[in-house]
């Protein structure tokens, strides 16, 4: 049997299984980290009424000027930072448009790392929204993954920390709230500042009109912020779809040494 | 093909002082409060992530040339503002906006680059002003 057969063998087994198989839904599936069984057509049908959100949507212009204003500090108090994290705003190289120490604080991407939670969506990449039963991904251009459940799990009682960190998520009508915990002190919440075990970041991301998605973010941290941080970012639709970015391909910038070695 | 804008001055004012080619830094390499105009030839266009880079050799006045290394947003980027990879060609005669690098190499980011037959081209980015249309 050649790769193709056991494939289309494989897959046909596993409808076999899944007709046979009962609704499959976790009954305590609010109580449980685990995933419900997905196994019937019902679970499909749970899609039924959700929004279309296909298409490629980059940041927009004006949400990315609101990037970089976070970032190098032009209004004193947006975010509402702790007088230390101020202060560590202050000293990063990204501080008064460039003319602060250089050198300062890292940013992940200079050296391909991942932006990770929350500053990942505000970054001025292009994303995709995929919904699926009892789960929505998103997407963004720089290949990393977030996985949204929404089939009813609560988060895990202590996940291991990841740059993404841990999303559950349940529609209000054509809005998908999501709840992000867990993420690792190395993830982002701009350029050149990072979050803290205790950050929390909960997003209501809908669909504005045709040509627009809109994500209402608010992210609390007792350490980082004096009151919880309110922001709005817009994405356009962008014709050009999705457009590879492999950071590893050409980065001419790691550790801040800018390599000027002309191409061949 | 080339993106043509029929109005110069908005693109300057969109770019300058601005923060194009940072998507994936921090700012702390190029000197954002200088913006120089380098008039010269095109050797390279590197459509590339994380960042284009734009290539020039530009005339001294000693009567020899001096090759620059200019940073530009990622294609995906790029893209969304209307370029492409044939944008902008080897042998093509422009002048480019940069910021320079801080640290005095022949290096800078770049945002609108003007074509001998008056083309523009702008990455659009910028800090605090509105996008273009």
């Amino acid at each position: 049997m050649n790769c193709t057969g056991l494939v289309l063998t494989l897959l046909g087994a596993a409808a076999a299984v899944t007709l046979l198989g009962n609704d499959g839904m976790a009954a305590d599936a609010h109580t449980s980290t685990a995933a419900p069984k997905a196994s019937s057509t019902h679970w499909w049908e749970s899609l039924k009424g959700l929004p279309d959100w296909s298409g490629a949507w980059g940041l927009d212009d004006q949400s990315f000027a609101q990037t970089i204003s976070d970032s190098t500090g032009k209004k004193p108090n947006d975010p509402p930072l702790t007088p230390k994290y101020a202060a560590l705003r202050a000293a990063n190289g990204a501080a008064n448009n460039g003319q602060g120490p250089p050198g300062g604080v890292e940013t992940n991407s200079v050296n391909c790392i991942p932006d990770g939670m929350p500053g990942v969506m505000t970054a001025p990449f292009a994303f995709e929204f995929l919904v699926s039963p009892g789960r929505v991904t998103i997407l963004p251009e720089n290949n990393e993954v977030r996985r949204i459940y929404t089939d009813g799990r609560a988060h895990p009682d202590d996940p291991d920390p990841t740059y993404e960190g841990n999303s559950i998520g349940h529609w209000e009508g054509q809005t998908l709230v999501v709840d992000t915990t867990g993420m690792l002190p190395q993830a982002e919440l701009f350029v050149g500042l990072h979050v803290t075990e205790q950050t929390h970041v909960v997003e209501r991301i809908f669909r504005r009109d045709a040509q627009t998605m809109q994500i209402d973010t608010v992210v609390s941290d007792p350490v980082i912020f004096t009151a919880p941080w309110h922001y709005t970012r817009t994405y356009k639709r962008s014709d050009a779809g999705m457009i590879e970015y492999v950071c590893e391909q050409n980065n001419r910038d790691r550790n801040w040494k800018v390599n000027l070695t002309p191409p061949k | 093909m080339k993106h043509a804008s029929s109005n110069r001055l908005i693109a300057a004012l969109l770019w300058a002082p601005c923060s194009v080619a940072l998507a994936h830094h921090s700012f702390a390499m190029f000197d954002m409060s200088k913006t120089l105009t380098l008039a010269g030839t095109v050797t390279n266009f590197e459509w590339t992530n994380p960042h284009a880079w734009l290539w020039i050799q530009v005339p001294d006045s000693k009567g020899g040339s001096q090759l620059w290394g200019l940073e530009g947003q990622a294609p995906g980027e790029l893209t969304r503002h209307g370029w492409t990879r044939h944008s902008i060609n080897v042998g093509d005669k422009i002048s480019v906006q940069i910021h320079p690098l801080k640290d005095g190499e022949l290096g800078g980011s770049f945002g609108i680059v003007t074509f001998a037959n008056g083309t523009v081209l702008s990455s659009g980015m910028s800090i605090g002003a509105q996008p273009a249309p």
